[in-house]
């Protein structure tokens, strides 16, 4: 037997490895671009290897150092909320390690290499010197600190794989100085590598699963919360990463004459000034347009007369909603249509009852008449004023005029992009439109439509970014246009010659390519779209009927629930005939001694009716005299009987008595 | 109702947080923690590459964790304890470790337990945590670290792990262990772990071992002075049981006639054989000093060293040194009425020690059956010493009680009370108040 000291495991950390700190600072200053202030952090952090001297802090001196370190926090997050809001929250993140500065200094050059809990926690702190040396220790914050400056560097969001090997590097280097020497270095290199490898792939899948996640979510929206198109703002994905995709949802059916030669166009809305992702207009107001005499028709255009009539079912998810109609729109009629009205911008709206509705579309040779521009639709934002001047330099649009510019600038964006729904690479929020012009050259109807809006505004053409759908797929067994969530288009209107024409410069193949990703159960969805656009779409004269039938539905779940509490039934009666309880109640003066005269009198006499009471059926039966005498003999009854107080004893002996003497 | 689900809930954190301590190196503890920090900024993956941080240490902990399965062997384990151990005083104890393999064994640590013992809501809510007044309100709501603090008295001590570099195969090896024992009463061992690191170090698997004990941890004793009342020698009824070696025993008087009821060997069998009835021996009656310690169990609101003091106090009395031929009554109340006497050949110092060690305060006020035990003996007791936790009603009426039978008494109060009223019944009954602060240097003032 061999004795062994008594060699105690120590449960706190151990200091980071000399230079660890460092690297994750270069790490950090990387990624965020505070090279210059990681250098100099982290050579003053790694300095005190070097020299010997140390300077002895007493507890008070730490205590105030990291309470000035909480007020820096403090004040770093005001500051960066006022400036930022939410989005603040990863610019506070980046800035972590300046916070955590004065704390580390002291560690790094004070005698005791180390930071006592008392110091981070008031609430330790409070606890003075009676605090349990489990929670009142001296622990060396070194291999945290490592950790938080990843974090922070996290925060810059670029070069996504050299991060993660950088990541994986830094923890690499901490993991090799703590690894336990009973295992050879093999084991922990396989052990190490398995671990990254398989930490690259789920970090792979976790952005999957976020883009999959999301669009699974934005599909429900679509499919029970759509809401009607905003006309004063609308969100492009501009920016978003990965795969835009658009689901499959019917949103409204046309019916046609005769069936379109090219795509058609149903505007929804127009919108004028764009900033970072967003387009948005100052505040529309809305025309309210007068009801034909006698018709329900609304006519919104010049012309006298409808060339061709187009029929629209759409789903209203709210009374009032902007629908989607063709430039050319001259009248609209339906009997679901309340009142319908129209802004300066393009945007119809209509009010109707929710659900299904129809509505019959007249359309004439000339445009709906929009307002002419303002100074707004010639606006480039400051951020993207520079590169939108550098391309129409480059394409020498300043000395064209403007049916040249129309035609260089179409081509211009036919010859140098492609069309794409994906966004892999990440840049700062501002930076996708410029990088979409000059480097990626890729981008959906979006990125197209706000950049050729932007660079015709460049060469001083007026344009308007426009939102609505492009009417291409029919359905030859429904015999309409089926309009989905995934044809939803933007293109752009420009203002020359006096008037608004449209401008598509996405590449034709968005259409198709977004029709790649429809789902095998499009034509089974399709079916119950349609099923249920037969049974509630039709028209308002029908609702009764509607109504009826889907009452007719409810039968099957209460014939269900009939069924079933018939069977339950039964099993009740069964448990009760096992559980049967009698119940008795002792009627209090049942044992009055009047009862066996009463009982005399009934077989004498005549008996009691039913309802009368004693005192009426003895003034029946005993007519004379005799009934004052019965009458104070039933008040004693009557108090031994019913009345709750009193000697009940006595009571019944006064009966008695009373009866005695009678006899 | 909330007080009841938090406490419900309690169990599950506190063994988590266990089963963290004991599994998680502390770079194991670190990465563990700095998990959800990063899972929580890398939730939307286009905002911040913190995801890919929370992926590798989330891989490094589950390997980590897959690798410690691969810990195999076979282990004994002995403990060696000594008979007592005193509260607060470190105590060292081996453990043996029988390594079965056929191969050796490198990077053990030895983890012993005592056993975790969880207390219930009742003695939860009345147990006081000494820093509630300085802990933030939230603590103080929720009373976890009041928890903590009852859960590590209850379990009676904190053993540390110990590192056991290598230990050869089929080979024993004797580790020392220390243990602080935090309370008095016996100390239950539970389990021994025998812990490895994987090859990251980031967690540790372990071979566990039912390997129960028990160990009495005596109370903490402080030097008392001898005992200097001003007391009688009084009547002691059984004579000679109590008289083994000294005093008064063995004086014979006279021979009598046999009463019911004497012991039989007291009968003078010569006088027996040659009367043909029984005669018994009569001996002369026993005087000797007989002292009374009364312990007040009773803990209301006072804070529970109050209580802890008073029984080492008690303990340094019963076990300090007396006159020779003296006697000493531990009286108090538990469960029941109890006195225990020491001296004269009666019960030694670790057996009052023993008892005084598993000593509970009472939570129902039981100053009443004190009052009758001390009337039930006053005819024997030279003198009293009464140590009272408090100054409240009842003990004023057990201070009267004691006063009318005109018995020299000590009355020690462990309390100090600011309120006149106190302040005068102190002045009355020259009662001596002892801090905890001052406790050695008060107790040595006494006489």
């Amino acid at each position: 037997m061999v004795n062994v000291s008594n060699n105690t495991v120590s449960t706190k950390l151990n200091p980071a490895p000399t230079g660890l700190i460092l690297a994750s600072l270069l790490v950090w200053g990387w990624q965020t671009q505070y090279m210059l202030y990681a250098i100099i952090i982290g050579l003053l952090l790694e300095l005190p290897l070097l020299i010997k001297w140390r300077i002895d802090f007493t507890d008070k001196d730490v205590n105030q150092l990291a309470d000035l370190s909480g007020v820096i926090f403090f004040i770093i997050t005001v500051y960066v909320f006022v400036n930022y809001s939410f989005q603040g929250i990863y610019k506070i993140l980046e800035l972590l390690p300046f916070v955590l500065l004065l704390l580390m200094l002291v560690q790094n050059y004070g005698v005791h290499n180390g930071i006592k809990t008392s110091a981070l926690f008031i609430s330790i702190r409070r606890l003075g010197k009676n605090a349990s040396p489990d929670i009142l220790y001296s622990t060396n914050i070194g291999m945290p600190f490592v950790f938080i400056c990843l974090i922070s560097a996290s925060s810059g969001n670029k070069y996504s794989d050299y991060f993660f090997i950088a990541c994986a590097l830094v923890i690499a280097w901490l993991l090799l100085t703590q690894r336990t020497k009973h295992f050879s270095k093999a084991s922990w290199f396989c052990s190490l590598v398995f671990a990254c490898f398989f930490a690259y792939l789920a970090q792979n899948g976790l952005q999957q699963l976020q883009n999959h996640s999301e669009s699974f979510f934005l599909e429900l929206f679509e499919q029970y919360g759509w809401k009607s198109t905003d006309s004063e703002r609308t969100s492009t994905s501009i920016g978003s990463l990965a795969r835009l995709k658009l689901s499959d949802r019917i949103m409204f059916r046309v019916k046609v004459d005769k069936k379109l030669l090219t795509p058609l166009y149903f505007r929804e809305t127009s919108y004028s000034k764009y900033e970072y992702g967003t387009w948005h207009n100052p505040k529309v107001d809305f025309d309210i347009i007068s009801k034909s005499p006698g018709k329900n028709q609304w006519r919104l255009n010049i012309n006298k007369f409808d060339k061709e009539t187009m029929d629209v079912a759409i789903y209203l998810q709210d009374q009032a909603a902007i629908i989607p109609v063709p430039d050319n729109i001259n009248t609209l009629s339906g009997k679901d249509l309340i009142q319908v009205e129209t802004s300066v911008y393009g945007s119809t709206r209509i009010e109707a009852r929710e659900g299904w509705i129809n509505y019959r579309l007249g359309l004439s040779d000339h445009d709906f008449v929009e307002a002419p521009p303002t100074p707004e639709d010639l606006n480039i934002s400051l951020n993207y004023k520079t590169d939108f001047e550098q391309v129409a330099a480059r394409l020498n649009l300043y000395s064209k005029t403007p049916t040249e510019i129309i035609n260089i600038v179409q081509l211009y964006f036919k010859d140098n992009f492609y069309y794409s729904i994906s966004q892999n690479q990440r840049y700062t929020k501002w930076q996708y439109l410029t990088k979409f012009l000059f480097q990626d050259k890729k981008g959906h109807c979006e990125y197209f439509a706000t950049a050729t809006a932007l660079l015709l505004r460049e060469a001083g053409i007026p344009t308007r970014y426009t939102i609505g759908y492009s009417v291409q797929e029919y359905s030859d067994w429904q015999g309409t246009y089926i309009v989905r969530a995934r044809h939803a288009h933007a293109w752009l209107k420009y203002y020359v010659d006096g008037a608004w024409h449209n401008m598509d410069t996405t590449p034709s193949v968005w259409a198709p390519m977004e029709a790649e990703d429809r789902t095998l159960l499009e034509p089974l969805m399709d079916l119950f779209s349609w099923l249920r656009y037969k049974t509630t779409g039709s028209d308002i004269d029908s609702k009764k009927e509607q109504s009826t039938n889907r009452m007719l539905w409810l039968l099957i779940p209460l014939a269900a629930y009939l069924a079933w509490r018939f069977y339950t039934k039964q099993r009740v009666e069964q448990n009760n005939n096992l559980d049967t309880i009698h119940l008795t109640f002792d009627r209090f003066g049942t044992d009055s001694p009047l009862y066996p005269l009463i009982k005399k009198i009934e077989q004498e006499a005549d008996s009691r009716q039913s309802g009368e009471t004693l005192m009426a059926w003895i003034k029946r039966v005993f007519p004379d005299s005799r009934t004052k005498k019965y009458y104070d003999l039933i008040r004693l009854h009557y108090a031994y009987r019913f009345n709750p107080v009193g000697d009940k004893e006595k009571q019944k002996k006064l009966i008695s008595d009373a009866l005695d003497s009678k006899t | 109702m909330l007080r009841k689900l938090v406490f419900a809930n309690f169990k599950l954190v506190y063994r988590f947080s266990q089963w963290m301590r004991q599994r998680f190196t502390s770079t194991g503890t670190l990465i563990l923690l700095i998990t959800p920090f990063a899972g929580v900024f890398g939730f939307d993956t286009r905002n911040t590459l913190s995801f890919q941080i929370f992926s590798i240490t989330s891989l490094l902990l589950i390997t980590a964790m897959f690798f410690s399965l691969f810990f195999r062997g076979r282990f004994s384990i002995t403990r060696k304890l000594p008979q007592y151990g005193s509260v607060g005083i470190p105590l060292n104890y081996s453990c043996v470790i029988r390594n079965e393999n056929k191969t050796s064994k490198r990077g053990l640590v030895l983890i012993d337990e005592l056993k975790n013992q969880f207390p219930s809501l009742d003695h939860f809510s009345k147990t006081k945590y000494p820093l509630d007044k300085k802990s933030n309100r939230i603590d103080r709501f929720i009373g976890y670290p009041r928890l903590v603090n009852v859960m590590q008295k209850l379990r009676g001590g904190s053993i540390k792990p110990i590192a056991v570099d290598y230990i050869a195969e089929q080979s024993e090896l004797e580790t020392t262990i220390q243990l602080t024992p935090l309370r008095r009463g016996y100390l239950y061992f539970d389990k021994t772990r025998l812990a490895q690191a994987e090859p990251l170090g980031l967690f540790q698997a372990q071979k566990i071992l039912n390997n129960k004990d028990s160990l009495l941890i005596l109370p903490r004793l402080y030097k008392t002075p001898r005992l200097n009342l001003q007391n009688k020698r009084t009547y002691q009824h059984g004579g000679v049981n109590n008289a083994s070696t000294v005093g008064d025993s063995q004086e014979f008087i006279s021979l009598r006639d046999y009463h019911p009821g004497d012991p039989i060997r007291s009968i003078h069998w010569r006088s027996f054989a040659k009367l043909n009835k029984p005669i018994v021996k009569e001996y002369q009656d026993e005087y000797f000093t007989r002292y009374g310690l009364i312990l007040d169990t009773f803990l209301n609101n006072e804070p529970e060293f109050i209580f802890e003091d008073a029984v080492s106090i008690a303990a340094s009395f019963m076990t300090a040194q007396k006159e020779q031929d003296a006697l000493l009554d531990l009286i108090f109340v538990g469960n029941n009425t109890y006195r225990f006497t020491s001296g004269r050949g009666l019960a030694g110092d670790e057996n009052i020690l023993e008892v005084l060690a598993c000593v509970e305060p009472v939570y129902k006020s039981n100053i009443d059956q004190v009052e009758m035990m001390i009337q039930q003996c006053s005819r024997e007791c030279s003198a009293f010493i009464c140590i009272l936790l408090d100054l409240d009603e009842s003990r004023l009426k057990l201070i009267k009680a004691l006063s009318i039978l005109n018995i020299p008494t000590k009355f020690l109060l462990l309390r100090d009370l600011t309120s006149t009223d106190s302040a005068k019944a102190i002045q009355e009954n020259d009662v001596h108040v002892i801090h905890h602060v001052n406790l050695q240097q008060e107790l040595d003032a006494l006489w």
